[in-house]
């Protein structure tokens, strides 16, 4: 049997070799940024930042809120902000929200369950040093629940973690409020 | 290749997570409210709990008209006592008269069974707060089962040259309190002045006072505004009416609103009135610039030593016996070798006699005879040596009651009012010839005739009614070694042991035969 030896495989010359490295590294980098940019953009929302007590807007929207200063702040510029107490007890999710203030507040209160079981107080309204309208209710002994403004409205659903009480963060919660301006 | 491009991503990744979460700071704390200048007490508490020796407290109950009341009367005569005095008497008086309407019977003092405890009389530390229905309910304060009207005191000041009580009158039963009110009466025993408590604030205390009160209440119900908190009319009226329960303590000045309280910003929050009375303490510096001069000078007083008028003598102190069960205890034919002793006694349960001496003994005793007066008893004439005075001539009946009369001037300095012939014996000839009243009883203890002690003192105890007069003897012996158990046993029926000339309301009689007072 006539061995008959391979044809070998002829390479590629040099320069086309360079080429498809090139091509790798710019497709690399270009997964690389685009990934970047995209994860810039969904995690920039994700990042928590030290409030400096300046007020912010809320998306597109005309309300505003003052953080108080060192608190932690994610969302910051969207019209859901959520924000903590600078020692991460307190959580409060402040967002800008549709309808009246008292369907808003039994739409907050309703979705806040702090304590399983812990059913909304009874709502309080008061007027605010701002001049602002306020509906609030407690929930349970963590939960508070609490709407500022009547036509056009900015909700606040706040909890704190165990074992501290709502009782021990109502000031904190009531200067948050004052930096409302739905 | 294939390697790098998943590793750059997990280094992109791991930067932009690490960054998502900022740290915490465990030592931050929670900012609080800021602390309203006035602080909430028990109301049960006694704010400042005053004991002052020499009170003349009292108690009466009448069972007739439904009604129990505790007052205590500064000790003492003179224009600013008997003034003070007269204030506390007439808050008596006034749910006197109101029960005397409601069941159209007169008032006339009541003494008690044996045994009914008011010797416990005066004033009740704690009185001013304790709910209404339970001071109604308790018999040593309240009416007969609980059903009528009470006026109780509570002292409150007693720093420096102010004395000062409040009284509380409350009416109704069990099913109903009709009404509560409380004054605190207060007086400068130096200058004499006399004020309530609402003099010691100025016109912007109760506003003032109030929104501290509804700030305070508001964030109890939850409040969450940082607005300064208001107040409406109605609140401050009922704030300012509540100051007249003001009592110094030693933080500051305590007010009591009665239960119920609210205002137009608590309502708005949802918050319900308070149930029972709020008791507030606002503290000295808080209240300074919300007083008056006067109020100032109160406060200033808080740590000075009480300089009001001291006890003096039983027989010295106001008594009104129209008001207080009274029972005029005379002592026969002494002096004698137990009247100093039975003075000791009377002097220990703040009690006044009347001592009928006979001449012939005063000059022996004259020491005796004068610390009797001293000390506020009544020494009257019981002739010269105690003969049958009906038997006598004019000119000797005269003789036996001048003589004496110029003995007891001599030994005490003041003349003698009246007389108690020997024996009870007169005609109209003694009492012609004496130019005094005669001074019988209508309780004799018969100490003479060799009862034992147990029945001196159950005769003594158990015989006298509202006016009586109470014929013994401080020269029998039993009579002095009964005396303690006789004025304990007579205060614990509500008694006041009073002179002849406090038993005759209207002083003693000019003439005629008087048996009681009645």
């Amino acid at each position: 049997m006539e061995h008959v030896p391979r044809s070998p495989q002829p390479r590629p010359p040099l320069r086309t070799r360079r080429r498809r490295w090139l091509v790798g590294i710019v497709i690399a980098l270009a997964v690389c940024i685009g990934g970047g940019i995209a994860a810039a953009s969904v995690l920039g929302d994700l990042q928590e930042e030290v409030a400096d007590g300046t007020r912010l807007t809320m998306g597109e929207t005309d309300s505003t809120v003052i953080v108080p200063e060192g608190w932690l702040v994610r969302g910051a510029g969207h019209d859901v902000l959520t924000v903590r107490t600078p020692d991460g007890v307190l959580t409060a999710r402040v967002a800008v929200a549709e309808g009246d203030d008292s369907t808003a507040l039994d739409r907050v209160a309703g979705g806040l369950r702090a304590e399983p079981g812990a059913d909304p107080g009874a709502p309080r309204h008061e007027v605010l040093a701002s001049g602002a309208d306020v509906v609030h209710a407690d929930i349970g002994t963590r939960g508070l629940a609490a709407v500022v403004g009547t036509s056009s409205v900015v909700t606040l659903a706040a909890t704190v973690e165990e074992p501290a009480r709502m009782a021990d963060y109502r000031r904190a919660v009531a200067e948050l409020l004052e930096g409302i301006r739905p | 290749m294939r390697r790098i491009v998943p590793c750059a991503s997990l280094l992109a990744s791991a930067f932009a997570l690490a960054g998502c979460v900022a740290e915490t700071d465990g030592a931050w704390r929670p900012p609080a409210w800021e602390p309203t200048p006035i602080v909430e007490t028990e109301p049960s508490e006694t704010a400042n709990p005053v004991t002052v020796d020499g009170l003349a407290g009292h108690r009466i109950r009448n069972d007739d008209l439904g009604l129990q009341a505790r007052f205590t009367y500064l000790p003492g005569r003179d224009p600013v006592v008997d003034e003070y005095n007269a204030t506390v008497e007439n808050a008596v008086w006034e749910l006197i008269d109101t029960r005397s309407e409601a069941t159209a019977i007169d008032y006339r003092p009541q003494a008690h069974d044996v045994g009914a405890g008011f010797a416990d009389r005066g004033c009740v530390d704690g009185a001013a707060g304790r709910p209404a229905a339970d001071l109604l309910g308790d018999p040593t304060i309240g009416p007969v089962d609980g059903d009528g009207a009470l006026v109780v005191c509570e002292i409150v000041l007693a720093r420096g040259p102010f004395f000062g009580q409040r009284i509380r009158a409350i009416a109704g039963g069990p099913a109903e309190i009709v009404a509560d009110t409380q004054l605190t009466h207060l007086v400068d025993t130096d200058s004499g002045e006399l004020f309530d408590a609402n003099a010691l604030w100025n016109d912007q205390a109760a506003a003032v006072i109030g929104v501290g009160i509804i700030d305070r209440m508001r964030r109890d119900a939850g409040a969450l505004t940082l607005a300064a908190p208001t107040i409406d009319p109605a609140a401050v009226e009922t704030v300012h009416a509540s100051l007249s329960t003001t009592t110094p303590t030693p933080d500051g000045l305590r007010i009591t609103l009665a239960g119920g309280f609210t205002a137009e910003a608590l309502v708005e929050l949802g918050a319900p009135a308070h149930a029972g009375p709020i008791s507030i303490v606002i503290p000295a510096e808080t209240a300074q610039p919300l007083l008056t001069d006067l109020g100032a000078r109160v406060v200033a007083a808080a740590e000075e030593p009480y300089r009001g008028p001291a006890r003096g003598a039983a027989g010295l102190d106001r008594i009104d016996c129209t008001l207080l069960p009274c029972v005029a205890l005379t002592y026969d034919d002494g002096p004698g070798e137990h009247t100093a002793g039975m003075l000791d006694t009377l002097a220990d349960h703040h009690a006044a006699a009347t001592f009928f001496v006979q001449g012939q003994y005063i000059a022996s005793r004259a020491d005796v005879v004068r610390r009797a007066v001293e000390e506020g008893h009544a020494v009257e004439n019981h002739s010269w040596n105690h003969p049958h005075l009906p038997a006598l001539t004019p000119p000797e009946i005269v003789r036996q009651l001048k003589d004496t009369n110029a003995a007891i001037l001599d030994a005490t300095g003041v003349p003698a009012r009246a007389f108690r012939p020997p024996y009870g014996e007169h005609s109209p000839a003694v009492l012609a010839a004496a130019g005094m009243p005669a001074i019988l009883w209508d309780v004799d203890v018969r100490d003479w005739a060799g009862l034992s002690d147990a029945e001196v003192t159950r005769q003594a105890v158990t015989g006298p009614e509202p006016g009586s007069i109470v014929l013994q003897h401080d020269v029998q012996e039993s009579t002095a070694r009964t005396a303690d158990a006789v004025y304990a046993g007579l205060g614990d029926r509500g008694f006041s042991l009073v002179t002849l000339g406090q038993l005759f309301t209207d002083g003693l009689p000019s003439s005629g035969a008087w048996r009681s007072a009645r």
